[in-house]
């Protein structure tokens, strides 16, 4: 599933850097990093406690819990609650709730109800396959988009530009199961080149975990790649027409020249900005990639928790989810700086005119 | 964001008519997605649950059966129509509800004072920093797999997208010459809103529909896919090709009509936003940089 | 030359970006616990077995190696047999690492294990056991009777029924001497030997319970010790060198959890597993088609032990007259449910006797497939086409989504309108299975009609609720539950199943066949005749060699 925004980078901070307006803007210049890191810092300790609230809350109000699946079609009433009462399933919502926020502020997430495991090791565990899927894809996507993109944009006029513009509208609408599944048919199972799924981490044997990653990076960077395209082209098309490319022109560069000296550097900040906003879609192509190729990364554990009423497993994760959210913003802050230092004053330009 | 060519004034090789090629593919892609889906109420070949396993696994161009059976004998082209009514109905009821609720949300916030709209806008970056997939699981286990379940979960998935693709525009136009003219003259704030504020990002919102639909299919279809969205036997291209897996021995073809279906029908509504984009507004969605 | 660097440079500006994002991931989160106060348990949820390692002759030089791996679609919550009542537990586990005092052939009789023999006294009422001598656990004990007294007290109490009701006519459990238990029964129970070759006679070692997590530990005496489990990803089980029997061919057995059969499927045919133990879902549609386009794929049907069936509430008022009951099985397609749900592959069966070709398996069958008969019927009763609407709550998951589709279908032909609910399993076994919130309920299972007495302290299936009672019924099971003579309870049996097809409460469907896939070279394959699918590795070698 490309989830979430398709080609788009709804809610942008690029987008909203230029629309939240000039105080925003103003902000910036007064206090720079900081004031935009305690923002965003908030905003995110919000969004775990809401949503791990909504979470608990909406999986503890519907029918089956975790003694339910543990017990199994033999249960009989008498065992379940005894199991219920042991695992502390019927004390109020929130004394379940506060004691796992309270576990949280001292670090210690839990152990799930079920299969008892420490749910912080076991989600360190799952990062490992999932970062390594999620971060594999862009790092296919991100160069793949650069090169497409300024392709179409320099060729916009020819065949070949409109060609890469139109695969990259096809890319997008094949949804990353579909290529996942055709994928194992033909590379996995007719021409036997890749495993049809699996995981065997890179410590144990590098070489079969890259053998084993490429058919599911591939799929879920169908997507990205495309919709990265499309951006890296409307950047360059954006910067080809400004003043200071017609200026390299004049100084005798080529508009081709002109346009990868600048356009790349433009269009790497846009990538950059979209690369944080598709973490979200990226976040559920794994989930679905991870179900097709039986990867047991953060994706499969989500829906297994979720089906298998682990509430406070879910919780965790979406606590986790966020972090990683947040340290991503770090950097792509960091990035912004580093690819072009220019970029806060040309936004707070940008939004004042 | 806008096509170069307008600026430079020299058309590309695609520009037939006046109207973008993107934006004339797209209605045809569209138009054929709708008019399936509605002829699909109606009429379908066969009955598109009615099980007939004497006749399960026929290939497609069998007597009867252009597009061949699935593992019950039902008829796979009747699937698939029905299956086109099924993302129609998920994705348009979920997209215009979290456009009008987003939109609503980012005019409100948009035209709230300093405190409010800060407090609003942090709400919205919640929602968006919230990974929709996450929402769209619990969700469905809380109120049973289905397709209400896809609904709600795409709706809740998108209201916030569409509140914070509307709070920029809404407070660019805010801030217009003519707005403070209108303040002048004496009109509220909500008058402002509602009457100048609107009808100008309507457009943004168009294209943002056409846009979410297109998300919205293929959301329906991972659902679906992950079996927590439709269930059976409600026919579901996402559903269908989940029955397929299975099958791609037996019957390799019907792991193909489905995900042919839904390439074609997000493709046409991702190009149909496309154009609309270059003919609706060229400038304000240039400057959004959002869609 | 000088674009093209600088783009490279920016490429990899942003490579090292994103590494960095990932390192700077893990670490950001590691410090968030670390810095805690409460330091979190460190230990992996793996199990690992403290038994000695010895050192053994090489191995049968073999180039296909002496590893074997399959693959399983489930995956239970945890290995506590006492606690999860899930076939996945035992699957793996049974015979291969937990053993049991006798074992079931797959004729039904039972053949000697860890109890060499066993007396069973002129009036029903005392068992004993004689025990092997000779047998160590895994954690390098040896088993005693004291074990057995033990395990047999834990399992008496355990949460699962299949577990613990077999002891519920046992009065005492006496140790005679090291060597010899004494099992002594409130009244005659013929079945209470068989049923220690299944959960109920899983021995672990004295105070196993008190001393371990038995969610994540697992001791036997069994060839093969849990050596590592990889949630989400594998259980690997490796020979035990003090075994006390014949010791297994393969070294290490793995266990791969593939939840869709489909990619364990596709793993056999990538090679990536030997077999593929069990296909009880959507892979029933691949299975021929599988092994007739591979040569190097075999397709054995391994005969089940478990029983597809229909409840339908008796508190239902329109199910109390018997020919709305009868109706609905007249418009019951048999052979349709089992080539759409099974491919073909399960025998269809209108008795509830379980396991097939038990001695009062019957192919008695009052009410076959009529749909014009089931109209009629359904016309004398009263109801016209459409008038009937009944709530059917299924499980989403394996054959029940197919089953309840075609039965669905096949209500609508004789003017039953059946309104299906999908519900997902955890909701299912709660709110259908438990609380009994449904009007036709459909299940697979092993479970004995004896089973389902109203008023029995464990009430499985759904009778929390009391869906289900048919006190006739219950009449009959008491009257059978005190038979001491083998004959005698036969023909009871067989008449009580007779009774209940006459009724049509319940009926059965199919008898599922579980298809095993496996690589051809791969022998040994074969069936255990327990309640439970479940795998020997003991039983597996490489063909040829």
């Amino acid at each position: 599933m490309k989830g979430g925004p398709p080609h788009s980078a709804f809610g942008s901070r690029y987008g909203e850097a230029v629309y939240a307006g000039e105080d925003a803007a103003a902000q910036c210049r007064e206090t720079p990093l900081a004031r935009v890191i305690a923002r965003s810092v908030l905003s995110l300790a919000l969004a775990a406690v809401v949503g791990s609230l909504v979470v608990f809350v909406l999986l503890r109000s519907i029918g089956g819990d975790v003694a339910h699946i543990i017990l199994g079609q033999y249960a009989t009433p008498g065992a379940l609650e005894a199991l219920q009462e042991e695992l502390g399933l019927n004390a109020p919502w929130y004394v379940q709730y506060r004691d796992w926020l309270g576990g949280v502020f001292t670090g210690d997430l839990g152990t799930s109800y079920s299969a008892r495991f420490d749910i912080f090791d076991e989600i360190m565990r799952r990062l490992g396959p999932t970062t390594m899927l999620a971060f594999g894809s862009l790092l296919i996507s991100i160069p793949a988009a650069l090169a497409f993109g300024t392709f179409s944009a320099i060729q916009v006029k020819k065949l070949r530009g409109g060609v890469v513009d139109v695969a990259s509208q096809i890319g997008i609408a094949i949804p990353a199961f579909w290529a996942g599944l055709i994928m194992v048919l033909v590379f996995g199972i007719r021409l036997g080149w890749f495993p049809t799924g699996g995981y065997v981490s890179p410590f144990e044997d590098l070489i079969e975990a890259v053998r084993g990653l490429v058919m599911p990076t591939l799929a879920l960077s169908l997507g990205i790649t495309s919709v990265l395209t499309r951006y890296v082209r409307s950047a360059m098309l954006d910067v080809m027409g400004e003043d200071f490319i017609r200026t390299a022109m004049a100084k005798g560069r080529t508009r081709r020249g002109a346009a990868r000296v600048h356009g790349v550097r433009n269009a790497s900040v846009s990538l950059v900005t979209v690369g944080t906003l598709q973490l979200g879609a990226l976040m559920a192509g794994t989930v679905v990639i991870e179900n097709v190729f039986v990867i047991p990364g953060i994706g499969r554990l989500l829906v297994t928790s979720v089906l298998g009423r682990e509430v406070i497993v879910v919780q965790s994760l979406i606590l986790v989810i966020l972090l990683l959210i947040l340290v991503m913003n770090f950097l792509m802050d960091i990035a912004y700086v580093l690819i072009d230092p220019r970029i806060r004053d040309r936004q707070g330009g940008r939004a004042i005119a | 964001m806008p096509d170069q060519s307008e600026r430079s004034g020299s058309r590309p090789w695609y520009r037939i008519l006046r109207l973008p090629l993107p934006l004339i593919v797209g209605a045809v892609l569209v138009g054929a997605f709708l008019i399936v889906a509605l002829l699909s109420y109606v009429w379908t070949p066969h009955d598109p649950l009615k099980l007939v396993v004497p006749d399960r696994l026929l290939p497609p161009g069998s007597r009867d059966y252009l597009f061949g059976t699935d593992k019950f004998g039902r008829d796979v082209l009747s699937q698939l129509m029905a299956g086109a009514r099924n993302s129609l109905y998920v994705s348009l009821l979920s997209t215009s509800v979290a456009i009008l609720v987003g939109a609503l949300l980012g005019l409100l916030t948009a035209g709230a004072g300093p405190l409010w709209r800060n407090v609003l806008s942090r709400l919205i970056d919640v929602g968006v920093a919230l990974p929709g997939i996450l929402i769209a699981l619990v969700l469905a286990t809380s109120t049973g797999p289905g397709n209400q379940a896809a609904i709600a979960a795409i709706t809740f998935w998108f209201i916030p997208i569409a509140a914070r693709v509307t709070i920029g525009p809404a407070r660019q136009i805010l801030a217009l010459d003519f707005v403070e003219a209108a303040y002048a003259y004496g009109r509220t704030k909500w008058y402002v809103l509602l009457h100048h504020v609107t009808p100008n990002i309507a457009p943004l919102l168009i294209v943002l529909g056409s846009v979410m639909f297109a998300a919205a299919i293929l959301i329906e279809a991972a659902l679906a896919f992950l079996g927590i969205g439709a269930q059976p036997p409600t026919a579901s291209w996402g559903r269908l090709l989940q029955e397929s897996q299975p099958l791609l021995e037996a019957a390799p073809t019907l792991m193909f009509f489905p995900g042919a279906a839904i390439v074609l029908t997000v493709l046409g509504f991702n190009l149909l936003g496309d154009g609309l984009r270059t003919v609706l507004d060229p400038q304000q969605a240039s400057r959004s940089g959002l869609i | 030359m000088r674009n093209l660097y600088k783009k490279t440079r920016l490429g990899l500006v942003l490579v090292a970006l994103a590494l960095v994002a990932v390192a700077c991931g893990s670490d950001d989160a590691e410090e968030t616990t670390t810095t805690a106060p409460v330091a979190p348990v460190t230990q992996a949820p793996t199990t690992t077995e403290a038994a000695p390692a010895t050192t053994e002759a090489p191995p049968a030089e073999d180039p296909r190696g002496t590893t074997v791996t399959w693959s399983y679609t489930q995956e239970p919550p945890n290995w506590d047999y006492r606690e999860t009542g899930l076939t996945a537990v035992t699957a793996p586990l049974l015979l291969n690492v937990w053993e049991t005092l006798i074992r079931i052939e797959a004729d039904g009789s039972p053949v000697p294990l860890l109890a060499e023999s066993w007396e069973v006294s002129d009036d029903g009422l005392t068992v004993t056991f004689n025990l092997r001598e000779g047998v160590v656990f895994h954690d390098g004990s040896e088993f005693t009777s004291a074990d057995v007294v033990y395990s047999m007290n834990a399992n008496g109490q355990a949460s699962v029924d299949r577990t613990a009701s077999p002891y519920n006519a046992v009065t005492a459990v006496e140790a005679v001497d090291e060597n010899t238990v004494e099992v002594t029964l409130g009244a005659p129970s013929l079945t209470f030997v068989n049923t220690m070759g299944d959960r109920a006679g899983i021995m672990v070692p004295e105070d196993f319970f008190e001393n371990n997590d038995a969610a994540t530990t697992v001791i036997g005496t069994g060839p093969y010790m849990l050596t590592e489990y990889r949630i989400d990803q594998d259980l690997t089980m490796t020979r035990f060198e003090d075994y006390w029997g014949e010791k297994p061919y393969f070294e290490t057995a793995i266990q791969r959890f593939i939840p869709d059969e489909t990619a364990a499927i596709n793993a056999l045919l990538g090679g990536e597993i030997d077999m593929v133990a069990s296909v009880i879902a959507e892979g029933m549609d691949r299975v021929f088609a599988v092994s007739g386009e591979n040569d190097g794929i075999e397709l054995v049907l391994i005969p089940g032990t478990e029983v597809s069936y229909w409840l339908l509430d008796t508190n239902v008022e329109e199910f109390q007259d018997i020919l709305v009951r009868q109706a609905i099985q007249h418009g019951h397609n048999r052979q349709s449910h089992i080539d759409a749900a099974t491919a073909g592959t399960a025998t269809p069966s209108c008795s509830m006797a379980v396991p097939s070709g038990i001695a009062w398996d019957s192919d008695y069958c009052p009410y076959p497939y009529d749909p014009e008969r089931a109209v009629a019927l359904l016309a004398e009763a009263g109801y016209g086409p459409g008038e009937l609407v009944l709530d059917f709550p299924f499980a989403n998951v394996a054959w029940h989504t197919v089953m309840a589709q075609v039965f669905q279908a096949e209500m609508a032909e004789i003017g039953i309108t059946i309104n299906l609910r999908s519900l997902d399993l955890a909701t299912w076994l709660d709110q259908v299975n438990t609380q009994g919130q449904y009007q036709i309920f459909q299940i697979t299972s092993g479970a004995p009609l004896t089973n389902y007495r109203c008023d029995r302290n464990r009430q499985p299936f759904g009778r929390g609720n009391q869906a289900f009672c048919d006190e006739q019924m219950d009449t009959r099971i008491d009257a059978i539950e005190v038979i001491a003579d083998y004959d005698e309870y036969v023909a009871a049996q067989r008449e009580l199943h007779d009774y209940v097809a006459d009724q049509g409460w319940i009926f059965a469907t199919k008898k599922p066949n579980v298809p095993v896939l496996y690589r051809s070279d791969l022998a040994g394959i074969k069936q255990h005749r327990l309640p439970d699918i479940h795998i020997y590795a003991g039983d597996l070698y490489w063909a040829d060699s």
